[in-house]
C-alpha cells in the first residue's frame, strides 16, 4: 500500500494537471475564462439537496437509496464548506480552494483537532491518519461523488453518500464550491479583529457599563496575551509559532443607537460602512432585538449572544444570530405546557402593562392557549383602581366562567402587597422569573403558598464549577458584581467568541465562527446563569429549559410538580 | 513532547522524532490505566483508525435498560423498561434532529431494515432515542420521522435529559456531548439482557436477517458489559 501511494500520487498529479490545461480549468473555468456554471443553482443543490430541474437529489449511502435534503452537501460539510467532526469521523474540507489544492500536511490543523477538540479515540486516530491527495479539477470530481474514488485513488469515507450528477449540475455545483471559503470576512485585518457590541437607546448607564467593563477586561487580557505571543516568535512550545497567524488583538467598537427602533438598521448599516466588523457580541437594547437581528441578517454579520429577552423567536429567522435563551416568549411557552399537562380545565387570567417585554409574554400566552386566556391590560404601579379592575375580570357575570390562575407579567409594590379578596376564585398566581430578576422575598400573606414562577435561571442551589472561576476572574479584575448575570453572560459570550475565534486559525469566515460556536457551546463554558447552555448544527437557542418552580414564603424556589 | 508531520508515506502521519520517543515511551510506563478522559497524552497509545473496507463491527453485551419515562412523537408518556420489554427482536439507535450527517445516515439504515422486512415489519419493532432531548420535541421527532417514512412500529423517543443520559450509559454509548456520538445500532435478538452492537455503516438486509435469524448471529468479540466498551 505504502509504495503504489509513493507512486501513484505524482503521477495523479501530473494527470491532474494535464486534465487542467486540457479542460480550460479546474473545477469548470479559469479567472480568463467563466465557469458555465452558475453558482446560485449550485448553491441549492448544495445547501437544499435540490436540482435546477426542481427534483431531489439521489446519491446512494451503502445499498441504500437515499434523497432529499437529509444528505444535502452542507448537512456534514457545513453551509461554510469547511467540514466538521462527527463522532470518529472528521469532514473534510470541500471549499474551492480546498479542493483544487493537493491535500498537505498541515500542523496547525492537526493540532487543533488533536489538542483542542473534545473527540473521540477514533477520531484522533483518523486525525493522526491524514489523507493527502493532489488536486480535485471537475473530472477528479465526478468520479468522486460517483464512484467515491478521491484523485489520490483512495475510497472515500462510507459515510459519503455516491452522487451522479449530470454534467451540467457538476459544473453549477463547483461553480458554487469555488465562491466558498473565498475570506477573509470584512473585519479583519493583518494584526486586527474589529469587533462591535451595540447599545439600544434609554439602556441604564449601570447596565451597559457593567456589560463593557468586562469585555474591556476580556479584551485586554486577551490582547496581551496575543502581544507576548507575537513578541517571543522563536520560543514556541508546542509548535505554538505554528499558530502565528491567528494572534490578532481584538478591537472593540461601542455602537451607541439613538431615535426610534425603526432607524436602528440605519445606524448599524452606516457603522458597519464606517469601519466593518467580523462579529457583533453581546449588547443591549430596550424593547425586542428584532432591528438588529435583521440588520445583521441584511449584512450576513454574525450577533453573538446578545442580552435581550426579547429575542426573534420565528423559526425562519437566518442564521446569523445566536441567542442566550427564548427570553419571554420561552417563558410563556413553558407556563403554557405546566398549566396543559397539570390544569387543563382552569381559566386563566393574565394582565402585563405597556412594557414590551410585559407585552411579549402575554401575546405569546395567549398564542399558545387560545381562549383558555383572559387578556387584561394594566397601568403600573397598581393602584386601587386597577385592583378593583383585576378581581372584577377574575370573577366576571355568569354565563362567563371564572379564572383560577392568574398571570402577573408584571410586579410591583401594589400588586405584592394586596390581598385576593377573600372570596376570589383565583388559586394560583404565576410570576415571571425573567422580569422580575430575582424572586421576591415578600409576597402578600394571602398569595403564601400559591405563587408559581417561570424561572429560566439555573436553580439556585445548582453548582457550577465554572460559576466560580468566572467570578474570580471578575473579582480579580476588580469588576464587583454589580448586575452578575449580564457580566457572566457577557463573560460567556467572550470566552465562547474567543474559543471559536482559535479554531479559525486562520479561516476568518463568518459562517465557520457560528459553525464552530454551535460546535463547542456544549462543551463546559456554561458560567453558571443558565441550567444548561448548548447548541446544534441550526440550533439559535443555547438554553433550552425553563421550569415553573414554586415560590416559598422566604422567597426560597422548589421545582413546581 | 516534539512530533514531526512526515510524508505520506508514513501511515501514521504523525511520528515521534528523536528525544521525543524516550519521552512518548516514558508517558506509556507511567501513564494511569485509568482516568483517560484527561490524560493528554492518550493520543500516543492509540492505534491508526479502522482499516478502510470495514464498514461496521458486530460485538454483544449486556444491557440492563433503566425505567426511565419516556415520550413519542405523537406525545404520549411511557415507561421505557416497559416499552423494550417485548417478545419480538428489537432495534434500537440513539439520534438527534439536527445531527448533520451521521444520524441520518443511521435513521435511512433503519429506514431501508424496514423497506426489507416488507410484511414482516411489524415483526420487528424499532426505537429512536434523541440524545438532545431539550430540543427535540415530540413535534421535532415526528417531523424527522416523517423525513425517513418511518412506519410502525418504529418509535422515537425524547424525556427528561438526564434519564437520556442513563440509557446511554447503560448501553455503553454515551459520550458526554452530543457532538461526540458515534454510529451505533442495537439489535436484542430475543428477550433478555443480551443486545448486538453495531458499529458502523450497517445494510439494511443485514440488520433485517439478523432481527430475524433463528440463530445468534456471530458477533466479532465475546460478551461484554457497557461499562467496558467506554473508551
Amino acid at each position: 500500500m505504502i509504495p503504489v501511494r509513493k507512486s501513484v500520487g505524482p503521477a495523479l498529479a501530473a494527470l491532474a494537471l494535464l486534465s487542467i490545461q486540457t479542460t480550460g480549468g479546474p473545477l469548470g473555468g479559469t479567472g480568463a475564462e467563466p465557469s458555465s456554471g452558475d453558482p446560485e443553482l449550485g448553491r441549492r443543490i448544495y445547501r437544499e439537496g435540490r436540482l435546477p430541474s426542481g427534483a431531489e437529489v439521489q446519491a446512494e449511502l451503502g445499498s441504500v437509496r437515499v434523497s432529499g435534503d437529509a444528505f444535502t452537501c452542507a448537512a456534514c460539510h457545513r453551509p461554510s464548506g469547511y467540514g466538521s467532526e462527527e463522532g470518529a469521523t472528521p469532514v473534510p474540507p470541500i471549499t474551492g480552494e480546498a479542493l483544487l489544492a493537493p491535500r498537505r500536511l498541515d500542523r496547525a490543523e492537526g493540532f487543533r483537532r488533536l489538542y483542542q477538540e473534545n473527540q473521540s479515540d477514533p477520531f484522533y486516530a483518523r486525525v493522526r491518519d491524514p489523507r493527502l491527495r493532489p488536486g480535485y479539477d471537475l473530472d477528479a470530481l465526478d468520479t468522486a461523488l460517483r464512484t467515491g474514488r478521491d484523485p489520490a485513488g483512495r475510497i472515500l469515507d462510507p459515510w459519503m453518500p455516491r452522487y451522479a450528477f449530470q454534467r451540467d449540475d457538476l459544473e453549477h455545483l463547483a461553480a458554487y464550491l469555488r465562491t466558498l471559503g473565498d475570506g477573509p470576512d470584512p473585519g479583519v485585518e493583518l494584526r486586527r479583529i474589529h469587533l462591535a457590541t451595540v447599545i439600544g437607546p434609554g439602556v441604564d448607564d449601570r447596565r451597559s457599563r457593567a456589560m463593557l467593563d468586562v469585555m474591556d477586561a476580556f479584551i485586554q487580557r486577551r490582547n496581551l496575551e496575543m502581544e507576548g505571543l507575537r513578541a517571543r516568535p522563536g520560543h514556541s512550545p508546542n509548535h505554538r509559532a505554528d499558530f502565528a497567524a491567528t494572534w490578532r488583538d481584538w478591537k472593540l467598537h461601542v455602537w451607541r443607537l439613538r431615535g426610534p427602533p425603526e432607524s436602528w438598521g440605519s445606524q448599524i448599516r452606516d457603522a458597519y460602512r464606517r469601519q466593518p466588523v467580523f462579529a457583533l457580541l453581546g449588547g443591549l437594547a430596550e424593547g425586542s432585538w428584532r432591528p438588529i437581528h435583521e440588520q445583521c441578517e441584511a449584512l450576513q454579520l454574525p450577533c453573538l449572544f446578545p442580552n435581550t429577552d426579547l429575542p426573534v423567536a420565528d423559526s425562519d429567522a437566518g442564521d446569523s444570530t445566536l441567542y442566550l435563551s427564548r427570553g419571554l416568549v420561552g417563558e410563556a411557552e413553558a407556563l403554557a405546557r405546566h398549566l396543559q399537562k397539570h390544569r387543563p380545565d382552569a381559566r386563566v387570567l393574565q394582565v402585563h402593562n405597556e412594557a414590551p417585554r410585559s407585552v411579549a409574554g402575554a401575546e405569546a400566552l395567549a398564542h399558545a392557549l387560545g381562549d383558555r386566556v383572559e387578556t387584561l391590560a394594566l397601568e403600573s404601579p397598581v393602584d386601587d383602581r386597577t385592583w378593583h379592575r383585576l378581581t372584577a375580570a377574575a370573577s366576571p357575570p355568569a354565563p362567563s366562567p371564572p379564572a383560577q390562575v392568574l398571570v402577573a407579567w408584571l410586579w410591583d409594590s401594589g400588586l405584592a402587597q394586596r390581598p385576593l379578596p377573600e372570596d376570589s376564585p383565583i388559586d394560583t398566581v404565576v410570576l415571571s422569573g425573567g422580569l422580575l430578576g430575582t424572586a421576591p422575598t415578600r409576597t402578600s400573606p394571602a398569595l403564601s403558598g400559591r405563587v408559581l414562577l417561570t424561572w429560566p435561571f439555573a436553580m439556585p442551589d445548582r453548582s457550577i464549577p465554572r460559576s466560580y472561576r468566572v467570578r474570580a476572574w471578575l473579582r480579580s479584575r476588580g469588576l464587583h458584581a454589580d448586575d452578575e448575570r449580564l457580566q457572566l453572560d457577557t463573560y460567556f459570550t467572550l470566552s465562547v467568541a474567543d474559543h471559536a475565534m482559535r479554531h479559525l486559525v486562520t479561516r476568518f469566515d463568518r459562517r465557520l465562527l457560528i459553525e464552530r460556536i454551535e460546535h463547542e457551546t456544549e462543551n463546559t463554558l456554561s458560567p453558571g446563569v443558565y441550567p444548561r447552555l448548548s447548541l446544534g448544527p441550526g440550533q439559535r437557542f443555547a438554553s433550552k429549559v425553563c421550569r415553573v418552580v414554586s415560590l416559598s414564603d422566604g422567597g426560597a424556589l422548589t421545582l413546581a410538580p | 513532547m516534539t512530533w514531526r508531520f512526515t510524508p505520506s508515506t508514513d501511515r501514521r502521519g504523525l511520528v515521534p522524532s528523536g528525544m521525543a520517543v524516550v519521552g512518548a515511551l516514558a508517558c506509556l510506563l507511567c501513564a494511569p490505566v485509568t482516568g483517560q478522559e484527561g490524560d493528554p497524552h492518550r493520543h500516543h497509545r492509540l492505534p491508526s483508525g479502522p482499516p478502510p473496507d470495514a464498514q461496521y463491527t458486530r460485538t454483544a453485551l449486556n444491557v440492563t435498560v433503566p425505567d426511565v419515562p419516556v415520550v413519542d412523537a405523537a406525545g404520549r408518556s411511557l415507561r421505557l423498561h416497559r416499552l423494550l420489554d417485548r417478545p419480538e427482536p428489537l432495534l434500537l439507535q440513539f439520534v438527534f434532529t439536527t445531527c448533520p450527517g451521521v444520524c441520518p445516515a443511521l435513521s435511512a439504515m433503519l429506514s431501508s431494515t424496514q423497506r426489507q422486512l416488507g410484511e414482516e415489519r411489524s415483526r420487528v419493532p424499532m426505537v429512536s432515542i434523541t440524545i438532545d432531548p431539550e430540543h427535540d420535541t415530540p413535534e421535532r421527532l415526528a417531523t424527522y420521522a416523517q423525513r425517513f417514512g418511518a412506519e410502525a412500529p418504529w418509535l422515537f423517543l425524547t424525556g427528561e435529559l438526564d434519564d437520556v443520559v442513563a440509557v446511554q450509559k447503560a448501553f455503553g454509548a454515551y459520550r458526554g456531548n452530543k457532538m461526540r456520538h458515534e454510529p451505533l445500532t442495537f439489535l436484542r435478538p430475543a428477550p433478555g439482557p443480551r443486545w448486538l452492537r453495531y458499529e458502523g455503516l450497517v445494510d439494511g438486509s443485514i440488520l433485517a436477517a439478523d432481527a430475524l435469524s433463528s440463530e445468534d448471529p456471530a458477533v466479532d468479540e465475546e460478551p461484554t458489559s457497557a461499562t467496558t466498551l467506554r473508551r
